[in-house]
């Protein structure tokens, strides 16, 4: 009953976002004639080309993105545990070109150059724009753990970015010896998707109950608390037993140096781990071009004005999705999504001189401990004061039967379902 | 006529500018009754301290602190003594530390609460008795995390963990110790589950003894978070025993000794 109008709020929701950026509409002629340029075909840029295109439908719409296929974090975890085939998680931009007439182009952006307003591509290409759109999401920090470069990512994978990454974890987890140990390190806040660790090592364990059965999964955290964790403690203890160990900041989790030829990480008090499979998921930053554009502050990220999501430190460039400092919004799929809705009708408000329309964002997140136990977390925020602040919100109850758990394991895929129909068309 | 509309627009953006602005433009120093009496009349200088702190903390309730009051050894006037405020929160002060010029240097990391956003302030006194400034906004999203209310009020002091250079890089040479006590640092602040405040306990004092002299101490309140963490560094000269020890308002005690051993510097 209650997951119902949970769900009816969600799918509610994907619609209001829609219905909010509608309200910035109609163009004034000059904005008609308007190119905007969105770099990177996630669930923010994607979202962010198709609002635009749907609510001025002769402005012209370029979206930027070097892969024919997009594969999703989301439901990568799922992958990982057996749940979901790799291809499941793959969406083209066919419908983005055909049925909203969005200019796709095959591409990376190399570098922005924001006086002559021009974002020039890896074949030398420039793209004027009137408007920029950056959603390039995240980029690893290479510098940022000792021993732990693109090298040792091939040995010691961090499958956080989805594609090549996850297949090479998900082959190591199947390579694992029956009583393997599988080691997960984990980073300080902030980082892309807060509960996606914690649902991995669901997944993990769900893939090892049946096909290594006295494996065991460890996490190493540089963190002590983090997104859900009453929620997935609970879940781990009810389906996996004793399979998922925790260890914290103050339990020495952090994490400081790794050996990837040995497969051994050490931590901030000289514990050493040794694991068959380690999964590596290091501190993050906002993706290449957000850098290079220069709209990413000293933290690596990028700040920006909480009612447009237009960067701070460039004009007339926005930047949504993880690479933007939009806290409290977590660096979700959903918001980026939700972002995206809010920044285009800002865009569109900005090129026919008008003043954004007052914007609301919506996240909600669900994490599978099980293929019929899912729990969530869900927000609402709103401007006040010139700062995001979530107006209301809840995660799911800690005392919930069975059948409210199955419940949100189902709205978790109709979530899936709903959301990469509605950016990618299927 | 240009210049008329640019008195204008600056008169304008004066009238316009928020009131949190105004106030920001003053010193943290100045703001806090603390910091003043602290510095009785001196004005801070502003550089040879640095902090750094997340411009944005999405967990109020351990937020990343590096102090960096640079080189004491082969300086005329090291830093010795350090003191942290959060201005926001219900009680501002944070740490104290006094300091040996053993360390080598004057770079601390620690984790600390904040109630929300607001400016952190660290004021250092160096060995001539002048003052040294630093300060940093930090927006905290989510706030109300001064504790966390699942947590055991009269759990005891866990055992020490430290994390020492072996060998340290040469004689004189600093090297990184880490400290870390299990304690719930109850704030004082927060209401338990039948609705009564929680009885405030927390650690209180922290000292380094390198052969038995003082080589720092530290003054902790309320803002250091659950299960104190201190890393400092340590510049020994010869081999030789690190003695670290904690005690807690209840008077509890905890000790922690490790061989301190000087490499060749090479």
């Amino acid at each position: 009953m209650k997951t119902d109008q949970a769900r009816r709020r969600l799918l509610a929701g994907l619609g209001a976002t829609l219905g909010l950026a509608a309200a910035g509409l109609p163009l004034g002629g000059s904005a008609s004639r308007a190119r905007v340029v969105v770099v990177g075909g996630g669930f923010g840029g994607a979202a962010a080309a198709r609002a635009l295109r749907q609510f001025a439908p002769d402005l012209e719409v370029v979206l930027v993105e070097p892969s024919a296929v997009f594969r999703t974090c989301p439901f990568s975890n799922l992958y990982l545990g057996g749940l979901r085939s790799f291809g499941s998680l793959g969406h083209h931009y066919g419908y983005l070109q055909r049925r909203h007439g969005v200019r796709v182009v095959r591409s990376s952006a190399r570098a922005v150059d924001p006086e002559r307003r021009q974002v020039r591509l890896v074949d030398g290409t420039r793209l004027g724009y009137d408007r920029l759109i950056l959603s390039p999401g995240i980029d690893m920090r290479w510098d940022a753990l000792e021993g732990y470069d693109q090298t040792a990512a091939e040995r010691l994978p961090h499958a956080w970015k989805a594609g090549p990454q996850t297949r090479l974890l998900r082959r190591q987890l199947q390579a694992m010896d029956d009583d393997g140990l599988f080691l997960m390190v984990i980073p300080d806040n902030p980082y892309r998707c807060p509960p996606g660790p914690y649902e991995r090592a669901a997944m993990v364990a769900h893939y090892c109950r049946r096909h290594k059965p006295r494996a065991k999964v460890l996490l190493l955290d540089a963190k002590d608390a983090f997104s859900k964790q009453a929620l997935f403690e609970q879940g781990w203890r009810e389906v996996y037993g004793e399979r998922i160990e925790w260890v914290g900041f103050s339990g020495d989790g952090e994490v400081v140096r790794v050996d990837a030829n040995q497969r051994i990480v050490e931590t901030a008090f000289g514990n050493r781990h040794q694991a068959d499979v380690i999964n590596v998921i290091p501190p993050q930053q906002a993706g290449y071009i957000a850098r290079q554009a220069g709209v990413t502050d000293r933290s690596g990220w990028a700040p920006v004005k909480a009612g447009t999501f237009e960067s701070r430190l460039v004009p007339d460039v926005y930047v949504i999705g993880d690479a933007a400092v939009a806290a409290p919004m977590p660096k979700s799929a959903f918001c980026a999504h939700s972002q995206a809705g809010v920044t285009a009708a800002a865009v569109l408000a900005s090129l026919a001189g008008r003043e954004p329309p007052e914007p609301a964002w919506l996240n909600t997140c669900f994490s599978l401990i099980d293929s019929d136990y899912a729990i969530s977390i869900s927000g609402q925020y709103r401007l006040r004061d010139g700062e995001i602040q979530e107006v209301s919100g809840g995660v799911s109850p800690l005392q919930a039967s069975q059948e409210f758990r199955r419940r949100e394991a189902e709205h978790a895929r109709d979530w899936y379902a709903a959301m990469s129909h509605a950016i990618w068309g299927a | 006529m240009g210049w008329t509309l640019h008195r204008l627009a600056m008169l304008l953006a004066f009238l316009l500018l928020p009131a949190a602005v105004v106030t920001a433009e003053k010193p943290a120093w100045q703001q806090l009754d603390a910091a003043r009496d602290w510095l009785g009349g001196e004005e801070p200088a502003s550089g040879g301290l640095r902090i750094e702190l997340p411009l944005v903390s999405e967990e109020g309730m351990s937020v990343p602190l590096e102090i960096r009051g640079g080189e004491l050894g082969n300086s005329e006037a090291p830093i010795r003594e350090i003191r942290v405020y959060a201005l926001g929160n219900p009680d501002p002060d944070v740490l104290g530390l006094r300091l040996d010029p053993a360390l080598g240097r004057a770079d601390f990391s620690t984790r600390i609460r904040l109630d929300e956003s607001q400016t952190v302030l660290v004021l250092a006194r160096d060995a001539s008795g002048r003052f040294l400034a630093a300060e940093q906004p930090v927006r905290v999203a989510n706030s109300g995390c001064l504790a966390r209310s699942d947590e055991p009020v009269d759990a005891p002091m866990g055992a020490p963990r430290v994390a020492v250079p072996d060998p340290f890089p040469g004689a004189g040479e600093p090297g990184e110790v880490r400290t870390l006590i299990l304690h719930p640092m109850e704030t004082g602040f927060r209401e338990g589950p039948d609705g009564k405040p929680v009885a405030r306990r927390i650690i209180e004092d922290f000292s380094a003894e390198l052969d038995g002299e003082t080589v720092l101490s530290a003054r902790f309140h309320a803002a250091v978070s659950a299960n104190p963490y201190l890393a400092f560094r340590l510049a020994p000269r010869a081999d030789g025993e690190l003695r670290l020890h904690w005690r807690d308002e209840t008077g509890e005690e905890r000790e922690a000794y490790r061989e301190v051993r000087v490499g060749s510097g090479e």
